[in-house]
């Protein structure tokens, strides 16, 4: 009889012990959540407070508002903003059209080793990193580089591109273009190989030449995928990357430069006003979240793709 | 009759898409190309402009150089050893964090995916996260640099590739071995694809890091190759740790032929790795864009 009560014990207890491991497989992972992503999430309440390094989250004294009233006197944060706002849609007009545009043109190739090359050679850029793209940069456009050679060779005067503030954004936003172009366009390709070659066979019988033939086919196939990749960039705008512009910037172009990222690194960072750096970055993060709730409500009211 | 449609048409159209294909690979192959040759360059045409696609004399002093200095043999250590640790870590929390949410039976799972999906969206930003690290007294350590590792993105990657094997799990669940087994000895042997596509962004990833390190390494000894690179673009100057040892190479350098032979060997190992990780990458970046 012992010997049954046992059994039927450990039988009940086996399926807990062995859901133990489970547990303990997602723990380390569940950990960093809270460290790395949940604590700084309580973290921001610093925006609210003056934060003492010594007196800790916790121990440091409210002053409510205090930051985000200074925050709106500040013309350089105004300025900031503005700049990534500009740098934002800036980089969407035409970072966004190029991969697709890549990628039509790259369907179009009818030799596929050639296609193959070009697409290898298309992604490389992306797997460089930030410092070694601006390491070209500053290389092919400083005053002894390639591009014023050419600038020189065709009778123009050399251009010191990276003291102007007027070239900054042409610069962030071309090199940005050549590093993503190409992996941009796997995703397009993607959907684009997915398209029923039957369509394409109909629209030869009713005389369509290939210019047509990508237009109303191809094209439109592949507006789902635009459109949610287009969400996702537009609420991307207020993103604009850190280390790129640390890189390229220098106080002499700050005027269309300095974006908020920055801003906050020098101020939240470097000069160790944390509080006012978190107030700063918590607004940004207000607006790009307001940004993606409306480009996502607007695309659901348009049409009927969108993310939730 | 001869047929005349035997003859090859080459339409305007086709002129235009080959000559775009054209331009898009010398804009993506030329700057490769030409930090190649500033870096085998001599140094009086570096300085003088004068090398435009192809190297001008032949000098291996750059790279003389680049061996030859400790500080960038440091770097370089540096980053191998953190790409390295951050492989290691990644593949083996993200592999752990996903088999659970994978099986029906896990009771946690539901729970568990909202909770790692909720910083998607929200996050503390820049400065709390900071502060979090510091207070950690893990500034200026090899742990701010690897620690954070498991990804969203990461884990439902491998989360669906997991799935796909469910029922060989289950049936090796039912005769009795346990989970930990069942991971390691029958599921990851089997999502090689996936270990190397996240384990090859990884490394990438990490590789190219150059914020983590500036905001967290203030020891420049601990500095990767990145930060290196980044010295040499702000200061235009170089800084031989050891000017004695380096000998005359000084006088057959110049600092942008140093930043370029820096660069080349910088990238040189993902060109090796590159076209044997292209397939999975690709692959990688359609199940993701399917699912995700």
């Amino acid at each position: 009889m012992l010997c049954i009560l046992i059994k039927r014990l450990n039988d009940g207890i086996k399926p807990l012990n062995r859901e133990i491991n489970l547990y303990l497989m997602i723990l380390p992972a569940i950990v960093m959540y809270v460290v790395f992503s949940y604590v700084p999430i309580y973290g921001i309440t610093i925006a609210f407070k003056d934060y003492y390094i010594s007196k800790g989250i916790l121990g440091s004294p409210w002053v409510g508002l205090k930051h985000f009233e200074q925050l709106i006197g500040d013309p350089y944060l105004l300025r900031a903003f503005k700049n990534t706002v500009l740098l934002g849609i800036y980089s969407l007009l035409w970072g966004f059209p190029a991969p697709i545009f890549f990628a039509l043109v790259l369907n179009e190739v009818g030799n596929s080793t050639f296609k193959r090359f070009a697409q290898t050679t298309s992604y490389f850029p992306h797997f460089i990193s930030t410092v070694i793209v601006v390491g070209m940069l500053k290389e092919f456009f400083s005053l002894d580089g390639v591009i014023n050679y050419l600038i020189s060779f065709l009778g123009m005067e050399k251009i010191n591109f990276f003291s102007k503030p007027e070239w900054f954004r042409t610069l962030y936003i071309g090199s940005g273009i050549w590093q993503s172009v190409g992996w941009g366009s796997i995703l397009y390709l993607a959907a684009i190989t997915g398209i029923d070659t039957q369509i394409y066979e109909a629209a030869v019988v009713d005389g369509a030449n290939r210019f047509q033939k990508i237009r109303h086919i191809t094209l439109p196939s592949i507006y789902p995928t635009i459109r949610i990749l287009l969400i996702f960039s537009v609420s991307g705008i207020l993103n604009t990357s850190f280390e790129k512009v640390y890189l390229m910037y220098s106080p002499g172009i700050y005027e269309t430069a300095d974006v908020i990222s920055t801003y906050v690194y020098r101020h939240g960072i470097e000069r160790g006003a944390f509080s006012y750096g978190t107030a700063v970055g918590l607004l940004n993060s207000v607006f790009a979240f307001f940004l993606l709730y409306m480009a996502n409500f607007i695309s659901k009211k348009l049409t009927d793709t969108s993310i939730w | 009759m001869i047929s005349l449609t035997n003859r090859i048409k080459i339409s305007l159209f086709d002129i235009m898409i080959y000559s775009i294909i054209i331009i898009s690979i010398v804009v993506m192959v030329y700057p490769l190309l030409l930090l190649v040759s500033l870096s085998f360059s001599e140094p009086g045409a570096v300085m003088a402009g004068k090398v435009k696609l192809l190297p001008v004399g032949l000098n291996i002093a750059n790279y003389e150089y680049v061996l030859k200095d400790d500080m960038i043999l440091r770097a370089y250590f540096n980053t191998v050893f953190y790409s390295a640790v951050s492989l290691v870590l990644t593949l083996l929390f993200t592999s752990m964090a996903a088999y659970p949410l994978s099986l029906d039976r896990f009771r946690g799972k539901k729970l568990f995916t909202i909770f790692i999906t909720v910083p998607m969206f929200i996050t503390g930003g820049l400065i709390p996260y900071y502060l979090v690290v510091q207070k950690l007294g893990m500034i200026n350590t090899v742990w701010a640099m690897v620690l954070p590792c498991v990804g969203t993105w990461n884990v439902i990657i491998f989360r669906i590739f997991f799935k796909e094997n469910e029922s060989l799990n289950d049936s090796a669940y039912i005769d009795g071995a346990n989970d930990w087994v069942i991971l390691f000895k029958i599921i990851l042997p089997l999502s090689k694809p996936v270990l190397a596509t996240i384990g090859l962004f990884t490394v990438v990833g990490q590789w190219n890091n150059f914020f983590g390190a500036l905001l967290f390494l203030t020891d420049p000894n601990k500095h990767p190759i990145q930060m290196y690179i980044r010295k040499l673009l702000v200061e235009m100057q170089l800084s031989a740790k050891n000017p004695m040892a380096m000998g005359d190479i000084i006088s057959r350098v110049t600092t942008r032929s140093v930043r370029a032979a820096t660069i080349i060997a910088t990238i040189l190992p993902i060109l090796f790795a590159y076209p044997f990780a292209q397939k999975y990458f690709v692959k990688g970046v359609r199940i993701g864009s399917i699912k995700g």
